[in-house]
């Protein structure tokens, strides 16, 4: 989708501002660049729209190179947000909205009919707010008009720079919230430069990791997190956590994968699964992976006589769970007070999500603190 | 008896009167057009071109400086007297405030703003009309009425240049030391001077969203 | 143009002269010359500053250029000056208020000489010999062509041409308002002007007729031509130093000394003096003592 070849961007003083960066932008794909002030990650989104123009090396978009584009066509198909949302405040919404469309001529009832759509989208009533001037909405709305702005004209490939930054932390986790709920629908490609390693892990399917101009890491959060290339990605992953000390890790944190069956397994199957994984319990779940219940393996060989009992049969239905969006806190508490060893973790719709058990947070506690000696002793002491 | 003298003064000078005012309206409005048509393509040019801007700004504000009186007298070697020489002094008085506003109101336009557009895919022209100029306006329309009222002024002086306008009848009213005369020409250039003030003020407050 | 400046400028210094008199500290053995605001005026000054301190032992202090009539009347009254070069016609007209009626030039010396003497106590002694009247006056090549010689000649032809003139000439009734109802003038719209620009825009050809002051250098240096005043419609303007009373009669010796120059400056020798401040640069200073040695008064 988007291609870098051996890009850079070397300013007339030999400052390298981009050096020589590879970069492979998949269809559909949110890409979140992160680095330090100055470490080329702008210059390098910016340079897919040709507002900087690269010294030397070829971008690609869907294998054509940009260079030979008219940068003005090529801009009305490539949605842009900026961090200071940049709406003209001598228009009203609906014609913020329509500025794309209208450059690209569409017709007033195709223009309308998306201004309507897109703000619907955004929660924001099209009625209501189509004919409001920008100063009259607050700083949240005004960026939600700032991104489906950028979605109006229907372009592939959406670049966002440090959209939220300038939004208190409240209406940053919304929008946060939000741009993922839509890119669900809209599966655009999205690049999105932001300095908020958390607002990356949250938002990106793979970040790159800027500094100095080099692309130093490429990978899924995930990956980085586990393997840091190096001391720098380390440091700059590890000291923005230790901003962070004073929360608890959360529950997606602190989960492991489950070993789970489903409910029309028989008994014996079960029972083999179990010691080959070295577990005491099965969680069984549905096709959709609705979460159903637990199978001890205390119910089983009681019942194991049995041939025609499968895992339904003997599973306890009645089990403490927690949520994906509860607190680390909430799972400790319920851990203790039910005298459980483990808790299931479900979604909003009751799919399996992962699970917690004493081990897990044990885990935990020990990394956090090694890598903090003080931040977590209180509740260090609660686990036991 | 000094107003009623003083009335039937303006009675006997009305024709007068109203042939300054007309003249003074005219050198106004080309000096003015003049300073416009000049002053506003250049301020836009000088946002595009910004190592030109303190030079040229430099030297219409070397203009500013010079005396009006001086500026009318320096116009005569090349245009002679009358109308002529007049309308370049003012037009040139004109254009600092106008050329100053437009370069200064385009360049202190946010320039997030100005990002987004180019980023959304306008062309520069696009960018300049549709974002530049309309919100640079209301600081445009300031130079433009400080330009006005002041081309108001100095026009009087453009009587002594054998320009005509209300400043013959004041300059008049000097040579005799008639206050009743002097006003008759300097009350109706005020007023002009609120007139044209309002006007403008009304044209902004249109043009703006 | 720098007369324009200057013009403001001796507004400001008539209101200063006016406002603080004690300014002007004067001893026993010193008078004070001063000026009007043109340049004619200028080398009067330095003439009977130059011709006092050559025969007698007084000292002058010269303060010229101070403002238009009624400011050098005002500062002679009030004793802020003792002396000045003053015009038989203005002094009839501007400060004494009289009415003139057509007549010749010696009625109007003695009709001045007495009224100030009885009057303000100012003595007028024997006139310079030049006549700085008003008058039109035209280019000669446009006026000979058009067989222009009279006001009387240019009424007749003039709905066909342009009057440029200063704007005290136009307004003043005894100015433009006064030729025009006597001799019929038929000038479409006079165009107003500063004094300093009239004979430039006549010889440039930007008018053809302007007021003009009858011994102004410009007259001759421009080749411009001054019609005759057949109906003498303006005063004589004889130019003759006048001298408060007082004065002379602590000093007699300074009214021998001024009237050494009496009849020395016809029309045409005040005019080329004239040219050779405004046109040739010279101070008036210079001027005047040059002419005073030519003419071996000193």
């Amino acid at each position: 989708m988007i291609i870098f070849k051996n890009v850079s961007k070397i300013y007339n003083d030999d400052f390298h501002a981009v050096d020589t960066i590879d970069l492979h932008i998949k269809e559909g794909e949110f890409i979140a660049l992160i680095g330090p002030s100055g470490s080329g990650k702008s210059t390098t989104m910016k340079m897919i729209n040709r507002l900087i123009e690269a010294t030397s090396g070829t971008i690609l978009i869907h294998g054509q190179d940009i260079g030979d584009q008219d940068p003005v066509l090529l801009r009305r198909n490539i949605g842009y947000v900026i961090q200071h949302i940049g709406l003209l405040p001598h228009m009203t919404i609906g014609k913020n909205i329509a500025l794309v469309p209208n450059l690209k001529k569409w017709d007033k009832a195709r223009c309308d009919k998306r201004v309507d759509e897109l703000l619907e989208m955004v929660g924001l009533p099209a009625k209501e707010y189509k004919n409001r001037f920008p100063a009259e909405l607050s700083g949240g709305q005004q960026q939600r008009v700032g991104v489906i702005r950028a979605l109006a004209g229907d372009p592939p490939i959406v670049l966002m720079d440090e959209p939220f930054s300038a939004l208190d932390p409240i209406s940053r986790e919304q929008l946060q919230d939000e741009l993922l709920n839509l890119q669900t629908k809209i599966r655009k490609t999205i690049v999105f430069v932001t300095h908020d390693i958390d607002e990356a892990i949250k938002l990106a399917d793979r970040i790159g990791i800027m500094q100095d101009g080099k692309l130093i890491q490429f990978d899924t959060p995930e990956q980085i997190l586990r393997h840091p290339v190096n001391e720098f990605v380390r440091t700059f992953f590890g000291a923005d956590r230790m901003n962070q000390v004073e929360s608890l890790p959360t529950i997606e944190e602190v989960m492991i994968r489950p070993i789970s069956s489903f409910p029309k397994r028989g008994l014996a199957e079960s029972l083999i699964k179990m010691r080959k994984y070295k577990i005491d319990s099965l969680l069984v779940i549905d096709r959709n992976e609705i979460f159903l219940g637990v199978a001890g393996v205390g119910e089983i060989q009681k019942n194991f006589s049995n041939e025609t009992m499968v895992l339904e049969d003997v599973m306890k239905k009645e089990v403490p769970t927690v949520r994906l969006s509860q607190q680390l806190d909430d799972a400790i508490n319920l851990i203790s007070e039910n005298q459980v060893a483990f808790l299931p973790v479900l979604d909003e719709s009751s799919k399996l999500k992962g699970l917690i058990t004493r081990a897990s947070l044990v885990d935990v506690m020990a990394s956090q603190l090694r890598s903090n000696n003080n931040g977590v002793a209180s509740f260090g002491g609660e686990g036991s | 008896m000094m107003f009623n003298n003083f009335l039937v003064m303006l009675q006997n000078r009305w024709p007068e009167i109203m042939i300054g005012t007309w003249e003074h309206i005219q050198l106004t409005l080309v000096a003015l057009f003049i300073g416009n048509l000049i002053a506003l393509p250049l301020g836009i040019l000088l946002t595009r071109k910004r190592n030109l801007a303190e030079a040229v700004i430099g030297i219409t504000s070397v203009f500013q400086t010079i005396p009006s009186l001086a500026l009318l007298g320096f116009m005569i070697p090349f245009f002679g007297i009358g109308f002529g020489p007049a309308i370049v002094a003012l037009s040139i008085y004109a254009l600092l405030p106008i050329l100053r506003n437009t370069y200064t109101g385009i360049l202190g336009v946010n320039q997030a703003v100005v990002d987004a557009g180019t980023g959304m895919g306008m062309t520069s022209r696009q960018v300049l009309f549709m974002i530049e100029i309309p919100l640079a306006l209301p600081i445009i329309m300031a130079g433009i009425r400080t330009a006005t009222v002041m081309v108001i002024g100095v026009a009087t002086l453009a009587a002594l240049v054998g320009a005509g306008g209300l400043g013959d009848i004041i300059f008049r009213g000097i040579a005799m030391a008639r206050q009743d005369l002097i006003l008759a020409g300097a009350i109706p250039a005020a007023l002009l001077s609120m007139i044209f003030d309002y006007i403008l003020k009304r044209i902004e407050i249109a043009v703006q969203p | 143009m720098k007369k324009i400046t200057l013009l403001l400028l001796s507004i400001l210094l008539s209101m200063s002269i006016t406002g603080c008199s004690s300014f002007w500290e004067k001893d026993n053995n010193t008078v004070v010359i001063g000026g009007k605001n043109f340049t004619e005026q200028d080398i009067l000054v330095y003439m009977m500053k130059g011709i006092i301190e050559e025969k007698t032992d007084i000292k002058v202090k010269a303060k010229a250029y101070l403002g238009g009539t009624n400011v050098v009347s005002q500062a002679i009254d009030r004793g802020d000056l003792d002396i000045y070069a003053e015009y038989t016609g203005t002094a009839l007209v501007s400060v004494l208020g009289e009415e003139y009626s057509p007549s010749d030039p010696e009625v109007v010396y003695e009709k001045v000489k007495t009224i100030y003497e009885t009057k303000k106590q100012i003595v007028w002694l024997k006139p310079f010999g030049f006549n700085n009247t008003y008058t039109l006056s035209m280019r000669t090549e446009q006026a000979n062509a058009l067989g222009i010689e009279t006001f009387s000649d240019l009424a007749k032809q003039s709905a066909a041409l342009r009057l440029g003139a200063t704007h005290e000439f136009l307004e003043r009734v005894d100015g433009y308002q006064n030729v025009k109802a006597v001799y019929n003038m038929q000038f479409s719209s006079p165009a107003g002007m500063d004094p300093g620009l009239t004979y430039t825009a006549c010889r440039d050809s930007n008018v053809d007729v302007i007021d003009a002051f009858s011994t102004d250098g410009r007259i001759l240096a421009f080749n411009l031509k001054v019609l005759a005043d057949d109906k003498k419609v303006f005063p004589p303007f004889y130019a003759a130093p006048i001298i408060r009373a007082d004065t002379l009669r602590k000093h007699p010796e300074i009214g021998e000394a001024l009237n050494l120059l009496a009849g020395k400056l016809t029309n045409e020798e005040m005019m080329t003096l004239n040219a050779k401040v405004d046109l040739e640069g010279k101070s008036p200073q210079v001027v005047a003592n040059e002419w005073l040695k030519a003419k071996g008064l000193i």
